[in-house]
């Protein structure tokens, strides 16, 4: 399947570039390349530990968010304006070469 | 494609050599060099004797083609064994201190124990949350007496904790209404002295579970009255009516797990968790209920001395009975990394606080769980003092 570039920036400041699968959501694309992101209740809306940020620009182009992923972001240490929870976005083409960062 | 190391290049030289003296038609002298590149260069044939020029020949041109590995002439294709390299270990993770070792989940026990688990279909918080000492509690320990903690309510808890890897989902699937009478069943036949039952959170049902507790616990006491009973209950959100549901069942302990200090809390545990709450529930089962009760914290989080003074003065406060330290291990890698590895001699040091606080029961050591089985023969005594005490009350 297609991939695009993605690079995640750690919370300790290590960058990590990795090949994303179109179709994929982010927490699974950081766990198949030994991201350091959490995903306590792997991806069921049931906490924030997936929480990512995004370029503005980037982030005006997702989907919007329903109530379930705003109540949990809500709760996310040190949520930004553009914040989202990384199990509900699904890696898009025009997320080539973007960098998401890990709070 | 074989990748060489040093390592593994010194393994396939000597069964090069192996090989190659066992095959005399060949060559009866062999220069082994080593290198890191193709496995080609690693061998230079040399010919001291006329015999089977052209199969020499051919084996050079198959040393020479770089895919040849050393399996294809010592083993048939189909069985040759790929070693894939590990995946690199995180730095950020910290290594397992030595005293962390534990016993390998490996005896007849415990494997008896696991197909009678099976058999009876029981979910056990052992495997659902991957506890270390599942060897050892199912494996009998010293005395032989296996020990499990049933987990009631199904498999999939409706809360994610950081630290928790039993299954997450907004909506699980419903209650088994025929598990009280099952479960109970299966617990009586089984033999145990001491059962600790627990479940996953079910946010999603109108009593949150609190009836079917209750039902497998009296069921339960019904089928053997001399079974002594642990309940490790949810918080049933703070709700009076609802915990009263389980305080009163006839249970013999009442055990709600703070998990952490109060600074650590919001972090550590689901959103609808939290410290005063959970204090609150063992207030009012003891009020109500008039139990034994019990609460167990990690360390190892990033909590301070200050912080477990301060939770353990909390507890005394409202007169929780036991209390149990265990280190957090982070059961896979989208879980919360582990702090600090806190030293046995430390746990120790919490022991002796604790008891000089007033607790009736402290356990305190790396694997020591909440359900851990030191807990429970101390406990199997308390509670016998108390029948006893009750019945020279009584005559």
């Amino acid at each position: 399947s297609k991939t695009v570039s993605i690079t995640y920036l750690e919370a300790d400041g290590t960058s990590k570039t990795v090949d994303a699968d179109i179709g994929t959501d982010l927490m699974t694309t950081a766990h198949d390349n030994d991201i350091e992101l959490e995903g306590a209740c792997g991806g069921e809306l049931a906490c924030s530990t997936c929480h990512l940020i995004f370029e503005e620009d980037i982030y005006d182009t997702l989907p919007e968010k329903d109530d379930e992923e705003d109540d949990m972001l809500d709760l996310a240490f040190e949520v930004t304006e553009t914040s989202r929870l990384g199990c509900q976005i699904i890696v898009q083409e025009n997320f080539d070469g973007m960098t998401v960062k890990i709070p | 494609m074989l990748r060489c190391t040093n390592s593994i290049v010194g393994t396939r030289t000597k069964s090069l050599r192996r090989l190659l003296s066992a095959a005399p038609s060949l060559a009866s002298s062999v220069e082994v060099t080593q290198s890191s590149s193709s496995l080609a260069s690693l061998v230079e044939v040399t010919q001291s004797s006329s015999s089977s020029p052209s199969r020499l020949q051919a084996l050079r041109q198959q040393l020479a083609n770089e895919d040849a590995g050393l399996d294809e002439f010592a083993r048939p294709k189909s069985e040759i064994i790929i070693r894939k390299k590990a995946p690199p270990r995180s730095s950020k993770i910290l290594p397992k201190p030595k005293w962390l070792r534990v016993q390998p989940a490996d005896s007849d026990n415990y494997r008896e124990l696991r197909k009678t688990v099976r058999k009876l279909g029981l979910a056990t918080v052992c495997e659902e949350a991957r506890c270390p000492n599942i060897g050892e509690c199912w494996g009998g320990g010293k005395d032989k007496t296996a020990t499990a903690t049933i987990m009631i309510m199904g498999d999939t808890c409706t809360r994610g904790c950081r630290f928790c890897s039993v299954k997450t989902s907004r909506k699980p699937p419903p209650l088994d209404p025929e598990e009280p009478e099952k479960v109970s069943s299966a617990i009586a036949k089984w033999g145990l002295d001491y059962v600790v039952l627990t479940s996953v959170d079910r946010d999603d049902l109108e009593d949150q579970g609190s009836n079917h507790f209750r039902e497998v616990i009296q069921k339960l006491k019904e089928k053997k009255p001399d079974l002594l009973v642990e309940a490790l209950t949810p918080d049933f959100q703070g709700n009076e009516e609802l915990i009263q549901n389980v305080a009163t069942s006839g249970l013999d302990v009442f055990a709600h797990n703070v998990e952490t200090v109060k600074r650590l809390t919001s972090k550590v545990r689901d959103r609808r968790a939290n410290y005063d709450q959970s204090l609150a529930v063992l207030k009012y089962a003891k009020n109500v209920g008039n139990c034994i009760t019990k609460t167990s914290l990690m360390l190892g989080l990033g909590e301070t001395e200050e912080d477990l003074m301060e939770t353990l003065h909390d507890l005394r406060a409202i007169d929780v009975d036991v209390v149990t330290f265990g280190q957090y291990l982070q059961p896979t890698r989208k879980h919360l990394p582990v702090k600090k590895y806190v030293t046995p001699e430390e746990f120790d040091e919490w022991k002796i606080k604790a008891d000089n606080m007033g607790f009736k029961y402290v356990a305190s050591g790396p694997l020591v769980r909440s359900s851990y089985k030191a807990g429970e023969f101390f406990l199997k005594n308390l509670l016998n003092d108390r029948k006893m005490e009750e019945q020279n009350l009584a005559a």
